[in-house]
């Protein structure tokens, strides 16, 4: 994994993820954190990309094209099988990666705080706890990666 | 100021525009923000400013349209009305807000039994509602009448009987013109009523006055309320009336000035003016309860007289009746004489020819009719008797007629006479081919009216391109109106003369020198009853 341990100098976002480690599986809580946390290169890219991929598209009043279907269609339960899964999710993508690649600041990022691509790992469906775990690994330009597991309420039928 | 905005009914582009420039903005104060699309300092920070922003920059530009005569002048529509309101204040003049149309109806039972219309019970007829504003009772004898609101019912000669209520329009609007007669219809009342009808034609309400108008009143607002130029004529004419009123005003010079010309040379010698007025969108009938004199017992011939007072300015007499007569017509009229009668006392313009006194308050007449209803066996002439007298005119000639004569008012070196506006009075009869939902024949009665009152002075043709555009904007693409369309048109002629016109293209005002009448001094009436829609459905029909 290509990436760099120096972020001096960094445009910097605001970290919402509570919990977060450099490295390992860890829950995290959304959040703004007691004092205030920031966040730069893969984590923050790791994070708006979770924010567009779960907001459903036109829920912003003045931005309507922004975010995704996904959620939508798991409320719907227009989602039955693998591969309806694995359709919406690269449909979602897609339209994450247009949104992030239309800002005209985009390409003033550095590498590894844009997004090379998205991959849907692995997804889990705990019937008994109402979740659909979507497990997906993000790849920067720079070819550091950072996988996030995104557990989304589902109601079961 | 608080915005009467809300924040979801923002321009999106602006949002956009303003988002962009808070970006610009913060980058430059805080490079090392990352304030791309997506991140949480974007969505938590910028975005709801963006929105503030924008928010108060439609509440600025919106102020700034209205915080001095020019900018509302651009585009009075976008002014905001509350800070038009205050800068003309400064100028004394005050937007009206319109008032309710008001009449009465007539309500016909099937039996003389006591009959209750409650506080709130709605009235329709072409497509307007009239309400009752409190409970009124119809009683059986004159005894049981304790109150105002205890209405005596009365026999009418078709073996009904009725009494009469006020009601006043659900909306301030001057499209709602309704004429006597008009059936209404209702649901909440007692079986025993038969019918209900408007027992006179109601008195037309005003719409509240627009940006627009306010800021035609302002080139008033800032013009002297005396009688001297035509601007200053008509700015106190209007503050007279209340509210802005077509007029035109015909002096010195004019072709339709003829009262200054009564000298041996027949020339102009000015020092007098007449303004002509439109004081009502429509022509109103009034009904009055007047005494006449059997003359002709033989001949069932009565007389009566008309004083100036009773309805100064009327056009014509519309009908006589006996009191308790349900006839929609009227009884013989043998001969109507108008004259001139002016006070003996005090100043009055000069009025040297009847023709140029008809329509102004010194306007009266003398009529005789055939009453073929009443049983003369009786009777011997000099008998007098009380008779329904409806009068068709428009309201407050006397009004504007008194103010300008007065001491105080008049210029000392001329007289003004006020006077209706010469009326041609309109009919209109066209065919509507559709397709689709059937187009609502009341709606588009009343947009007609209306487009017909609000052409007023100097407008010399009633086009039937007129009567189409109002059709076609209200039926789109679903419709049209068959051409030519029936026009007609009665012109009341100053000197008593009646002239109808007719014609499918075009109803002219043509001038006449001899009797003052021109675009300038004549005006088109009409009301919706007189607009007759023929509806042809088409399914067929490609647009």
């Amino acid at each position: 994994m290509a990436g760099t341990t120096d972020y001096t100098g960094r445009s910097i976002d605001l970290l919402i993820f509570q919990g977060v480690e450099e490295s390992g599986s860890q829950q995290v809580s959304m959040a703004f954190g007691d004092t205030g946390y920031i966040c730069t290169g893969i984590q923050k890219l790791a994070q708006k990309w979770t924010i567009l991929f779960l907001a459903d598209v036109g829920s912003k009043k003045y931005w309507q094209t922004e975010g995704t279907d996904i959620l939508n269609a798991i409320r719907n339960s227009n989602i039955r099988t693998s591969q309806e899964l694995i359709g919406h999710f690269n449909d979602a993508a897609f339209s994450v990666a247009e949104t992030l690649t239309g800002d005209p600041d985009y390409t003033a990022l550095e590498d590894d705080e844009r997004l090379s691509r998205a991959d849907l790992v692995n997804y889990v469906l705990d019937r008994e706890g109402g979740y659909l775990y979507l497990k997906v690994n993000l790849v920067s330009v720079s070819g550091n990666s950072r996988e996030i597991k995104l557990p989304i309420p589902v109601v079961i039928k | 100021m608080t915005s009467s905005r809300s924040i979801s009914s923002l321009d999106s582009a602006v949002v956009a525009q303003n988002e962009e420039f808070l970006i610009q903005w913060l980058k430059d104060e805080y490079p090392s923000m990352d304030l791309t699309v997506g991140n949480v300092l974007r969505e938590i920070m910028i975005r709801p400013a963006a929105m503030q922003h924008t928010l108060d920059q439609t509440d600025l530009e919106e102020l700034r349209r209205s915080n001095s005569l020019i900018n509302i002048n651009e585009d009075p529509s976008l002014a905001n009305d509350d800070a038009v309101d205050g800068i003309l204040s400064n100028f004394n003049i005050t937007r009206d807000t319109g008032s309710l149309t008001t009449g009465n109806l007539t309500i016909i039972l099937a039996a003389n039994v006591s009959t209750l219309v409650a506080s709130g019970v709605t009235f329709t007829a072409n497509n307007n509602n009239f309400l009752t504003e409190q409970s009124y009772t119809g009683v059986t004898s004159s005894a049981l009448v304790v109150n105002d609101t205890d209405r005596l019912i009365t026999a009418r000669d078709d073996g009904t009987y009725g009494f009469t209520i006020p009601v006043v329009a659900d909306t301030n609007t001057s499209s709602n013109v309704i004429k006597k007669g008009t059936r209404f219809t209702t649901t909440t009342l007692s079986t025993n009523i038969v019918d209900i009808v408007a027992a006179n034609d109601f008195s037309t309400g005003t719409d509240r006055e627009t940006n627009e108008d306010l800021i035609n009143k302002a080139s008033q607002g800032f013009t002297a309320s005396v009688l001297s130029g035509r601007v200053h004529i008509t700015k106190l004419v209007n503050d007279v009336l209340e509210k802005v009123t077509p007029m035109s005003i015909i002096g010195f010079g004019d072709e339709e000035m003829l009262r200054d010309q009564h000298n041996i040379f027949g020339i102009s010698q000015g020092g007098k003016a007449d303004i002509l007025l439109k004081t009502s969108a429509t022509i109103e009938t009034k009904v009055f309860t007047i005494e006449a004199t059997l003359t002709s017992k033989d001949d069932k011939l009565w007389t009566m007289s008309i004083t100036r007072d009773i309805y100064p300015g009327f056009y014509y007499l519309d009908s006589i009746n006996v009191p308790s007569s349900t006839a929609t017509g009227s009884l013989e009229i043998d001969e109507t004489t108008y004259f001139i009668s002016q006070p003996t006392t005090g100043f009055a313009p000069e009025i040297a020819e009847v023709y140029e006194g008809r329509f102004t308050a010194y306007q009266a007449a003398t009529v005789t009719f055939i009453d073929t209803v009443t049983d003369h066996t009786s009777l011997s002439n000099g008998d007098t008797a009380e008779y329904t007298v409806a009068l068709a005119g428009i309201p407050n000639i006397g009004t504007v007629q008194d103010y300008v004569v007065g001491r105080g008012v008049r210029n000392p070196v001329a007289d003004y006479l006020a006077k209706a506006a010469i009326p041609y009075e309109v009919s209109v009869s066209l065919e509507i081919h559709y397709k689709g939902e059937e187009p609502s024949t009341a709606t588009l009665k009343n947009a007609i009216s209306t487009r017909i009152n609000d052409l007023a002075f100097s407008t010399d043709r009633l086009p039937a391109s007129v009567i189409v555009d109002v059709c076609h904007n209200y039926l789109g693409d679903s419709g049209y109106v068959v051409t030519p369309i029936d026009m007609r048109a009665y012109l009341y002629k100053p000197d008593g003369t009646r002239q109808y016109l007719r014609s499918g293209n075009a109803i002219l005002i043509e001038t006449d020198d001899t009797q003052g009448i021109s675009p300038r001094t004549a005006c088109f009436y009409t009301n919706p009853e007189a607009i007759e829609i023929t509806l042809v459905e088409d399914p067929e029909l490609l647009i």
